[in-house]
């Protein structure tokens, strides 16, 4: 049993269902983060773990031992809110001090752990500060070294950096992330930034709809989402609806042009299909009109590669990469990712040569309903795609 | 040049509108003073008239009577709603427009009908029919047979704090609105406090100037207040006053220069309390606060 288990919990306002039988483990030491759109249930998870809610069904479990029922302030978690939520009449120092003087630890004790925490977060030197006179940043870390005051089995962050700037949520999710590794602290982190997930988890569950979507590492998210929504909330992707021609062949047909894809075994010839494709595994290439490029719409191949004819239709410069939306031949649109100096001179109206291996599609079942159609939690990426840096790991098991 | 003769003019024209106000309020202060101070023949520089009143017992019984009766209304009334509307506010929220009607409804209901209603309702024929001792869950013939409230100034005070519910509620009321009382309550409570350490250590010191706003409001209305006073034959200030303006108008006017003088010193003492309290450098300077940049 998992340090921290939630077991089947559902929590209902009104008719709106915000929690629906959930059921995770978070293991001491951990890192977990909630990640998922607003209005997914994920808030509402972390209040149900502090006791700021109760739920309609289901078990909290801490330690092995049940505290479901007991209240807020008798179970041992320390909380940090979005809006920071400092006591404005406290400085900096008294903030960190009360819960240890609610537990009516010795003055030196208190003064000597205060100003140990206050340097741990870089803010020795504010102790005698009001939480007005301190900027964003620095009131959040007064308000983590506040929950680490108490030394809480688990530390519960709500959205910590929203409010902050751009620049300093990146300093501060890396001194979060350091701490909780320094103290080993067991820690659920809510976030609806996926950017901010991946970076900062041990193991991210991407929630929606009150519903737990996938539970895994964030290698795993984002390079085996399990369902639709995950692969098209984490991280930027192509997606192609398709049908599987020969699925142990890996053949698919996408609008006429046949693709390849992994093999999958476990489908069905003709099955519906949704193709994920994350944009750094697309090149582009300029067509040099010269060279008497088939004209067929693409689908063609080279080796094994998947190639098809487009033309740019946008160019964003992101820094790092520049992104580029590109309409394939057939209609569909790619979106494409290429380091600084491979972006090269594409310019919107160009047609290119967009290729892409089998490796590079994940596939997706689609459940065909009268109303549309459903993803399955089934495909693993196949090993050995290229550009993918990390061990592979084996799916979590779906909690759904 | 020009900006200066501008902020020149600026500050003349405030300080001249300033000091028109405090004239209008000063003068009839000052002139009722002399009338007081006069004793019918003009003011001869003595402080008889004066002496005259500190030396009448009633003036002393009647002042501590009434103080008396504020602290006691003040110190209910912020025991009661205190701790309601930071409940209502935190668990009940959609119970704040039935509390604010009936924080509203005093309004409505005249001194003198409250009174007279609340005599009838416990001089212990009325309490013992059976409607009242149904709507009222027996509480009512319990006050007035078996601990007679009458006999007190309890139930004096107790239509004092209806009659102050209206101001005292906003104010404390307001001061919640300000405050963000479900995150601030749920923190304290992820840090190991209680309901009433909550209210106490957190709560209580953010919402302390509507307070003692409320706690002034309702010591002034007390010591202001005739109509139940006399309808409870409770010797109070105001009761003194009035009795004093019927036989001698130059006392009475002495009387109402010190009651002007009491509330003032009330208010002097409340309201730099009410700052102090509220968390020092809440107020800061613009210098003083620092926010940009990572830090």
């Amino acid at each position: 049993m998992a340090f921290l288990e939630l077991q089947e919990l559902t929590k209902s306002f009104g008719k709106t269902r915000a929690v629906e039988r959930i059921s995770l483990g978070v293991e001491r030491g951990e890192f977990l983060t909630l990640l998922g759109p607003s209005g997914c249930g994920k808030t509402t998870v972390l209040r149900l773990v502090a006791g700021f809610e109760q739920p309609d069904a289901g078990h909290i479990l801490l330690d092995q031992e049940e505290i479901t029922t007991r209240p807020a302030n008798r179970r041992p978690m320390g909380m940090v809110f979005q809006s920071y939520a400092l006591f404005p009449h406290m400085t900096a120092e008294q903030n960190v001090a009360f819960g240890l003087r609610l537990r009516r630890l010795p003055p030196a004790l208190i003064r000597q752990r205060c100003e140990e925490l206050l340097a741990l977060v870089g803010l020795a030197e504010r102790a005698r500060s009001y939480p007005h006179q301190l900027s964003g940043g620095q009131q959040q870390r007064v308000a983590l070294a506040r929950a680490l005051a108490v030394e809480p089995k688990v530390l519960l962050l709500d959205e910590p950096l929203s409010a902050l700037d751009a620049a300093v949520r990146v300093t501060l999710r890396e001194e979060i992330r350091r701490i909780q590794q320094q103290l080993g602290m067991t820690v659920i982190y809510v976030t609806h930034d996926q950017e901010e997930a991946l970076a900062i988890s041990g193991r991210i569950a991407v929630m929606a709809r009150g519903r737990l979507e996938q539970l895994g590492t964030p290698e795993e998210i984002y390079r085996r989402p399990r369902t639709v929504f995950v692969a098209g909330f984490v991280g930027a992707s192509t997606r192609l609806s398709a049908r599987l021609e020969r699925a142990v062949e890996g053949r698919c047909r996408l609008d006429g042009i046949l693709l390849r894809v992994p093999p999958q075994p476990e489908l069905s010839d003709g099955s519906a299909v949704l193709l994920v494709v994350r944009p750094e595994l697309v090149t582009l290439c300029q067509l040099n009109e010269a060279s008497g490029a088939a004209a067929d719409g693409g689908g063609q191949r080279q080796g094994q590669e998947n190639v098809l004819l487009g033309t740019v239709e946008l160019r964003t410069f992101l820094g790092a990469v520049t992104r580029f939306r590109v309409r394939a031949a057939g209609g569909q649109l790619f979106t494409v990712d290429l380091p600084g100096l491979q972006a090269g001179t594409l310019v919107p109206g160009q047609r290119v040569r967009l290729s892409f291996p089998p490796e590079a599609c994940l596939v997706l079942p689609l459940e065909e309903t009268g109303s549309g159609v459903t993803a399955l939690p089934v495909p693993e990426w196949p090993a050995g795609t290229t550009g993918q840096p990390g061990p592979e790991r084996e799916p979590q098991p779906e909690h759904a | 040049m020009r900006q200066t003769v501008s902020h020149w003019r600026g500050l003349l024209a405030t300080r001249l509108a300033l000091g028109l106000v405090l004239l209008y309020l000063l003068i009839p202060l000052g002139a009722t003073l002399a009338f007081g101070l006069s004793g019918g023949h003009g003011w001869r520089g003595d402080l008889s008239a004066l002496s005259a009143v500190f030396g009448d017992p009633d003036f002393w019984l009647t002042l501590l009577t009434s103080l008396g009766l504020a602290a006691g209304t003040t110190l209910l009334v912020l025991l009661l709603l205190t701790p309601t509307a930071y409940q209502v506010r935190l668990r009940l929220p959609q119970g704040r427009g039935l509390l604010e009607t009936l924080a509203l409804l005093p309004f409505a209901v005249p001194p003198i009908v409250l009174g007279t209603g609340l005599l009838q309702e416990y001089n212990g024929t009325a309490a013992n029919s059976p409607l009242v001792v149904l709507l009222s869950l027996g509480l009512v013939p319990l006050l007035s047979n078996v601990f007679p409230l009458l006999d007190i100034p309890l139930l004096l005070v107790c239509s004092y704090v209806i009659v102050a519910l209206p101001f005292a509620y906003r104010a404390i009321d307001n001061s919640l609105r300000a405050v963000d009382v479900k995150v601030l309550t749920e923190a304290a409570a992820s840090l190991g406090a209680g309901w009433w350490q909550t209210l106490l250590q957190v709560i209580l010191p953010n919402i302390w100037p509507g307070v003692l706003t409320a706690a002034l409001l309702t010591f002034s209305t007390v010591m202001g207040e005739l109509t139940l006073a006399s309808l409870f034959n409770t010797y109070t200030f105001p009761i003194y006053l009035n009795m004093t303006g019927q036989n001698d108008p130059h006392r009475a006017a002495l009387l109402a220069v010190l009651s002007f003088l009491l509330t003032l010193f009330c208010v002097l003492g409340i309201v730099p309390g009410s700052r102090l309290h509220a968390g020092a450098g809440r107020a800061a300077l613009p210098g003083q606060i620092e926010g940009a940049g990572l830090r």
